[in-house]
């Protein structure tokens, strides 16, 4: 029971915090006044420490709860921002690889195509009796079956072909730009006679010497 | 629409313009000798060279120098104690203070070695810099021009073989890039962060190079390099003067710390005199114009290298690329070539361009570049690239 009582004071602390960390001052309150003083009476009553043991203990609690809400908070805002920084790019690259796709392939025009981040723009009435201007509703027939294999046929070759050896890569990718380069180097032969035998390289980071 | 200098990347320190090894001692928070194992970050330039070294145990900065790229050898039969500590070879700004005893071979042109040997004993003047006692484990990451050949690559395997214990070379474009990069502002919302959609000008002494940086590694189709350059620029400089001034004979050197001293871009410039010896007498000299016509001449040779590396860049980017022209080397501390360059993209009809320079500190970029790539290698790639 002491023990019982002594986690559920841990764990209505831990969220205490967690909710203070995340901007819900009102939540954090709510637990700390109503939650927790029941918690914290039950097990100062089953507890055979001494008193002042008891507050001390607590003060212990407290402070560990909220360093380690402190740092899983911060972890998780510099995975946040690793995780925009380099996916963003990832994305823009893909969206417009296929904006490229359906351009070339299906003939279709792609260039009002709205990035996410972009805002919607307000739609705009029509004029009261004005019928709309037809000057520029000429229809371009669809692209035949065959029309559309062809062209993503062709698509696909000068994809191959422009799918540069580094183009993939990163700019903050650095071991990966590393491994490219030591790649090309040893394919183009660079290296000078010194050059002592390879060791294998692991598909995982190292850990410092 | 008015061009500006970028905020600087904030540097460990600012660079020392010195090779002597025991001034560069002071220079530096511990001694090199301290370090058993130092990575560096080295930018071998036709001109000047920078190296950027710290201590892998505990990060501190070995050095941070930029030194002339020049090698002296002492004349044979040179009487004693005419050069420092009668040494047979020189190197940067020591070798050009003693010039007139020297035979001055400077080891790079256009961009590449052109002499591996002297390149060889240059970058081992480097690494006596760095480690003056020889006994620190030394791995560096070199760069190289964007045009760097097979050739070209070899004789720089060759010059750092047997003197670094290992060396990864990456494109100097890229570096210049990573080394700008402020990476403690990136979260400064006014901070535009310079790989995201930007075109670098690198205009240095052998070659300018042009690569588009768009959050990508670039790959050789995103670069484009040049052999105009400063170099040019001097050998058009020392024309025009022999022509209009026939009868003075005018140094290489004194060309080019002419050029660097009034060099501009636009509208001929009047008032720029200077004192030459005719005959053993001074002459006072006027070069405005001489200085405006090789000037404009690099100008123009790199708003035509421009126009043609835009349209290589993604048709959905250029917009946003145009607004990120970035210059750098020493061609971009030429008077008004951001606005020159500016003003002939807008009458060629591009919308909205903004040419910025990279600043002061160009000549360290590629090495700071070179030493974050460094300190980010793994040890099994440093064990891949033994030399």
């Amino acid at each position: 029971m002491i023990n019982n009582h002594w986690e559920t004071a841990r764990k209505l602390f831990r969220e205490a915090c967690f909710l203070r960390s995340m901007g819900d001052e009102k939540g954090a309150i709510g637990i700390l006044s109503k939650d927790m003083p029941g918690t914290v009476s039950a097990w100062m009553a089953d507890s055979q420490l001494t008193a002042g043991k008891k507050k001390e203990r607590l003060q212990e609690m407290f402070q560990e709860e909220m360093r380690k809400v402190d740092e899983s908070v911060e972890l998780c805002e510099l995975m946040l921002n690793r995780f925009e920084e380099t996916f963003s790019l990832q994305i823009r690259s893909i969206l417009y690889d296929f904006q490229l796709l359906i351009y070339e392939v299906f003939g279709l025009d792609t260039s009002s195509v709205r990035t996410p981040s972009e805002p919607i723009a307000p739609t705009r009435k029509r004029a009261k009796g004005k019928a709309p201007s037809k000057k520029t509703a000429v229809p371009i027939p669809p692209p035949s079956a065959e029309e559309m294999a062809g062209r993503l046929r062709k698509f696909k070759e000068t994809r191959l072909r422009t799918n540069k050896e580094w183009q993939s890569i990163l700019f903050n990718d650095i071991e990966k730009i590393i491994d490219s380069v030591l790649d090309k180097e040893a394919q183009s032969g660079t290296k000078t006679t010194k050059s002592k035998p390879k060791i294998k390289r692991k598909p995982t980071r190292a850990k410092s010497s | 629409m008015s061009t500006e200098e970028l905020t600087q990347p904030e540097l460990t320190s600012t660079p020392d313009v010195v090779d002597n090894p025991a001034e560069n001692q002071t220079a530096s928070k511990e001694p090199a000798t301290a370090s058993n194992y130092i990575i560096a970050g080295l930018d071998l330039g036709t001109n000047t060279s920078c190296i950027q070294a710290v201590d892998a145990a505990t990060g501190n900065e070995v050095c941070n120098t930029v030194v002339p790229t020049i090698v002296g050898y002492a004349d044979r039969g040179i009487l004693a104690g005419i050069l420092p500590d009668d040494s047979a070879e020189l190197f940067g700004t020591e070798a050009l203070r003693n010039e007139l005893h020297l035979r001055i071979s400077r080891p790079l042109k256009n961009g590449v070695i052109e002499d591996v040997d002297a390149a060889s004993k240059f970058v081992k003047h480097l690494r006596d810099i760095v480690d003056p006692a020889g006994k620190a484990t030394i791995h560096a990451v070199v760069g190289i021009p964007s045009n760097a050949d097979e050739e070209a690559k070899e004789n720089v395997q060759k010059a750092v073989s047997s003197i670094f214990d290992s060396a990864i070379l990456v494109p100097e474009p890229f570096l210049a890039a990573y080394g700008f990069r402020d990476e403690s502002r990136l979260k400064d919302p006014e901070y535009v962060d310079p790989v995201k959609n930007s075109l670098f000008i690198d205009i240095g002494a052998g070659t300018t190079d042009y690569c588009i940086i768009q959050g990508y590694f670039p790959t050789p189709e995103d670069q484009l390099s040049m052999p105009i350059a400063g170099e040019n620029v001097d050998e058009r400089l020392e024309e025009g003067l022999a022509e209009a001034y026939p009868d003075t004979r005018i140094s290489s050197n004194k060309v080019r710390e002419y050029k660097e001293k009034y060099s501009y871009v636009g509208e001929p410039q009047y008032g720029m005199k200077v004192r030459v010896p005719v005959g053993g007498k001074p002459r006072t000299i006027e070069i405005g114009k001489q200085i405006g016509e090789a000037c404009n001449m690099l100008l123009e040779n790199v708003f035509q290298s421009l126009e043609k590396i835009i349209p290589m860049a993604r048709p959905d980017s250029v917009f946003e690329l145009l607004q990120n022209i970035i210059l750098t080397g020493g061609g971009s501390m030429i008077e008004n070539m951001p606005e020159e360059l500016q003003r002939l993209l807008l009458e060629s009809g591009y919308e909205n361009p903004q040419v910025l320079v990279a600043g002061q500190d160009f000549k360290t970029f590629v090495a700071n570049g070179a030493l974050k790539v460094a300190l980010a290698a793994r040890p099994e790639q440093w064990a891949n690239s033994k030399v």
